[in-house]
């Protein structure tokens, strides 16, 4: 059976995944990026471009790069019907074709988004000077050259100036070839500089030029180079519409840089008082760094570094500027997760342990887990949520000129498009850092929900700064990344960290999948469907897993513990001692049901964990005529050895009384009166008597002067207290006892529970000789909804744990847990 | 001891008033149960026990609560209880106690409901 809790993630997957795949088509950049290449049809129009110039590059090397230009987008958007259209796109594609062998030369070609060719650059490091040559050949080549590449636009042009190279004091031509490279170059300097710029019927609030070099009578690069910021109009429009954003974003790199600083400084501070443990930071360190440079490499790192190889002639230097490229993004990024990580995990199992359990449990490698893979299956399915959230706003024109944020436009020409739609991965320092913030905020603010609410705002305006596009007006990006906080917000604190994670790694896959998909070609088409059929099928598994996976195993981490150290003489009788209360102790162990009963559409789960080595609690489950079960929690008063003794003798009477009786006050009474007659007042037992009718979940009870149990409603999200009034067992001879003892029933719905526990639990003292209490038992087990019993009973425990913090417990810890299977 | 126990009978009007303070458990029931039974010997049925200074009940002294009640009753007197902390009262109100007792904030209180009803309807 599928935990009901993911029901709301399947059905709102569903939705959102459908609403992004009725929008994606509408609304997706691409529609203005109109952007028609991929990496084969890129590679394929620049060695067109190089057999032009006389190149035979059919066997050289090729890169591909894309530079997307926020401005030349809005510029675009705004401008429909302007000349320049043709010849500047938001999406630039650069080829660098190189060839095999050492002393490579290497033809570069840049691409507008529509695969006309705009510049070029030739280079080859063998070049010697060749003197008395003709300016007027090399003056035609050039012009030859322009008039090729622009076509029908070199009309518009007007050559500006054309001015012959000259050498530098020290004889090197600095202007050819960047800067290191004098050890390569020959010097020459023979070239010639012509301008061209755009004139008449151009772009209106842009200024293009083309600039090209011939040397040797032979063309060497000609490039289109776009100025946005020569036309005030258009400049003052730009900062306009981002005058907003940019406070936001002023904002949050300050903050950003605060919260660098002082996660270095409690790093340290912690790792000094040893509550952070190195290793786990190396590891961190590891996974974080491998994760980014395989999104890197498939990010298009890769491409960039040999780029910069061939760009800066080849040298040792440019090889490890290569490496460097490649190398310190992922160092930094897997550093910075890893310290915040860190951190922040210091304050999270303090503060909300529950919210990183299921994460804990995966880096445990509990991976088939239903717990870790329904976590997953949840993220995944409510990413689409994310996804969806700027798409409906954009869609419902609730804000005029909320524009989305961009996909990356790398993924039209990366070598392995759908890995590289997989491996998105920068965004997720951000809510790494949103998660343990409000943790970490709660150590200083007293109460959740306003740390809650610091952290939200905090994280809109981080968020701001990520969903900015250069199109979208300043309020429009402040809803979006408003709304899909809220929904972080959410995701976090319904479900917990896996589950937040697993939906930012799903937010972009939809987008990137709408990429490919609306891309020029074939190839585009199919990455887009892997991607698709990789993410289902991570989906599908994840669900198949949270369904018919491994249970998670409770780690029972209640053991003895040795005392100090006793002189000599007295060791030997400790030991025997010891070894009896040990023998006691599994005796006692043993009394209790070795498993909870196990009932069609209920789940339980029970513990008692004595606080020194035998204990006076007892739950015990009771088969009952008319396939009823009795379901108990006793605490016998007092401690040790005599509590233990009559917690036995409370065991026998139940045992006996069940075999006859089904009705709970009935039992009681029995009890009661038996344990009169022995306790004689001195010591009491209090007791909670369930009585499940599994058919028709109708729980009939008494209370015997036991704390109350507590009915969790999880369709409602409320509580109830089975408090029916009823005397401690053992106190009174039967006549009060009688009149006072009620019983109650109760009817259960799907996915409630029921817990049932001792004082043990409620007055666990930590060391301010603060009480755990019944409203921390509440909140905590209001956390658990959609949880299996032991689950409910793992996180109930822990946090009992976290709010101990070290402190041993004073009273034994008897904790049950019925759940209500969720219906259907 | 910061709280240690100790124990005064009075009397006011004709109701007897216990006073216990600091901790009543399984070394100091005894004292307690003897000065209620001191009580009920000398025929003085209508029984207050002050709980203002008392800052810790086990088991046993919840025991000595519910010794006497019965036979109290049956004479047509009644114990009630005023004073008792927050966390003493919680544990009177999950063992079932204040649905026996009348328990009442002070030893004025106690004597109102004495006038208005001796004797409490189990």
């Amino acid at each position: 059976m599928i935990e009901r809790r993911l029901l709301l993630p399947l059905l709102l997957g569903l939705v959102s995944y459908a609403a992004l795949a009725t929008l994606i088509p509408r609304l997706h950049p691409q529609r203005e990026w109109d952007y028609r290449l991929d990496r084969a049809t890129s590679i394929a129009r620049a060695r067109e471009q190089a057999t032009r110039r006389g190149l035979d590059a059919s066997a050289w090397t090729a890169q591909v790069t894309t530079s997307y230009q926020s401005t030349a987008e809005y510029y675009l958007a705004s401008r429909r019907d302007d000349a320049a259209r043709s010849l500047i796109s938001s999406i630039n594609t650069t080829v660098m074709l190189a060839e095999p062998g050492s002393g490579r030369r290497t033809f570069k070609v840049d691409l507008t988004a529509q695969g006309r060719a705009v510049g070029y650059e030739y280079r080859d490091p063998t070049e010697v000077e060749v003197g008395g040559l003709s300016p007027d050949v090399t003056k035609q080549a050039i012009v030859a050259a322009f008039n090729e590449l622009m076509g029908d636009a070199a009309a518009q042009f007007t050559l500006l100036s054309e001015v012959k190279e000259e050498a530098k004091e020290d004889g090197i031509i600095r202007e050819q070839t960047g800067e290191d490279d004098q050890d390569l170059k020959p010097r020459m300097t023979n070239g010639v500089r012509y301008t061209w710029e755009q004139t008449g019927a151009g772009g209106k609030d842009l200024k293009l030029r083309v600039t090209g070099l011939a040397r040797n009578e032979i063309v060497k690069e000609l490039t289109l180079i776009s100025s946005f910021g020569f036309a005030p109009r258009f400049v003052d429009e730009l900062r306009e519409r981002r005058s907003t954003v940019r406070i936001v974003s002023g904002i949050a790199f300050l903050l950003a840089l605060v919260s660098t600083l002082a996660v270095i400084g409690v790093y340290i501070f912690y790792l000094i008082r040893r509550e952070i443990d190195h290793r786990q930071t190396i590891a961190l360190f590891a996974a974080a760094f491998f994760l980014s440079l395989l999104e890197a490499i498939f990010g298009g790192s890769l491409d960039a570094g040999l780029f910069k190889y061939y760009a800066g002639g080849q040298t040792y230097l440019t090889l490890l500027g290569v490496v460097f490229t490649i190398l310190v993004p992922p160092i930094f990024y897997g550093l910075g997760l890893a310290l915040l990580w860190s951190v922040g995990h210091v304050f999270a199992r303090r503060a909300i342990p529950l919210r990183v359990a299921s994460m804990a449990a995966l880096l445990k490698g509990r991976i088939f887990s239903r717990y870790v893979a329904g976590r997953v299956a949840t993220g995944l399915l409510c990413g689409g949520v994310l996804a969806a959230v700027p798409y409906i706003i954009a869609a419902s024109g609730l804000l005029p000129n909320t524009k989305l944020s961009r996909p990356d436009p790398y993924i039209f020409v990366a070598p392995f498009r759908a890995l590289a739609g997989f491996f998105q991965l920068i965004s997720y320092f951000l809510f790494v850092a949103y998660a343990f913030l409000v943790p970490l905020l709660n150590t200083f603010v007293r109460h959740r929900r306003t740390a809650r609410a610091i952290g939200l705002v905090l994280g809109v305006v981080m968020m701001v700064d990520t969903v900015a596009s250069s199109q979208s007006s300043g309020w429009g990006t402040i809803l979006v990344a408003a709304m899909m906080m809220a929904i972080i917000d959410w995701i976090y604190w319904r479900y917990d960290f896996l589950a937040l994670c697993a939906s930012i790694f799903a937010m972009n896959i939809a987008p990137t999948a709408g990429t490919l998909l609306l891309g020029a070609t074939a190839a585009l088409h199919t990455s887009g469907w892997r991607l698709i059929g990789g993410f289902g099928a991570l989906v599908v598994a994840a669900l198949v897993v949270a369904w018919k996976g491994r249970e998670t195993q409770q780690v029972d981490e209640s053991a003895v513990s040795a005392e100090g150290i006793d002189p000599a003489r007295q060791r030997a009788e400790r030991e025997r001692l010891v070894a009896e209360f040990g023998v006691a102790r599994q005796a006692q162990q043993r009394m209790l049901p070795k498993e909870a009963p196990r009932i069609p559409g209920y789940e339980i789960a029970a513990t008692c964990r004595p606080a020194r080595e035998v204990g006076g609690d007892l739950y015990d489950f009771l088969t009952l005529p008319n396939e009823r079960v009795g379901i108990v929690v006793a605490d016998v008063s007092g401690k040790g050895v005599p509590a233990a003794l009559y917690m036995t003798l409370t065991k026998g009477l139940l045992a006996s009384l069940a075999e006859y009786e089904s009705d709970p006050s009935a039992i009681l009474r029995e009890v009661n009166r038996h344990l009169y007659e022995v306790c004689r007042r001195k010591v009491f037992v209090t007791m909670i008597l369930g009585v499940l009718e599994p058919a028709t979940g109708t729980l009939t009870y008494a209370r015997a002067g036991h704390n109350p149990g507590v009915w969790r409603k999880a369709q409602e999200g409320v509580h109830g207290w089975l408090h029916a009034p009823g005397l401690g067992l053992g106190l009174n001879k039967g006549k009060l006892f009688d009149q006072t003892l009620k019983i109650e029933s109760v009817q259960v719905n799907g996915g409630d529970a029921l817990v049932f526990y001792s004082d043990g639990i409620t007055e666990a003292m930590n060391s301010s000789a603060e009480e755990y209490g019944e409203e921390r038992l509440l909140a905590s087990v209001a956390l658990t909804d959609g949880l299996s019993a032991e689950q409910t009973q793992e996180a109930i425990l822990a946090d009992v744990g976290q709010f101990l913090a070290g402190t041993p417990p004073q009273d034994d810890i008897t904790l049950v847990v019925v759940r209500v299977a969720p219906e259907w | 001891m910061p709280n240690p126990f100790a124990l005064h009978q009075s009397l006011e009007n004709d109701l007897s008033v216990v006073r216990v303070e600091g901790y009543l458990d399984a070394h100091t029931a005894p004292q307690f149960e003897q000065a209620i039974q001191s009580e009920i010997d000398a025929g003085r049925i209508r029984i207050i026990v002050n709980c203002e200074k008392l800052t810790y009940i086990s088991s046993a002294g919840l025991g000595v609560f519910m010794s006497f009640i019965e036979e109290v009753r049956e004479q047509g007197g009644d114990i009630k209880i005023c004073g008792l902390s927050p966390k003493v009262n919680g544990v009177f109100e999950i063992l079932g106690f204040s649905s026996i007792y009348d328990i009442c904030a002070s030893v004025a209180d106690c004597a109102r409901a004495f006038r208005e009803a001796p004797v409490r309807e189990g």
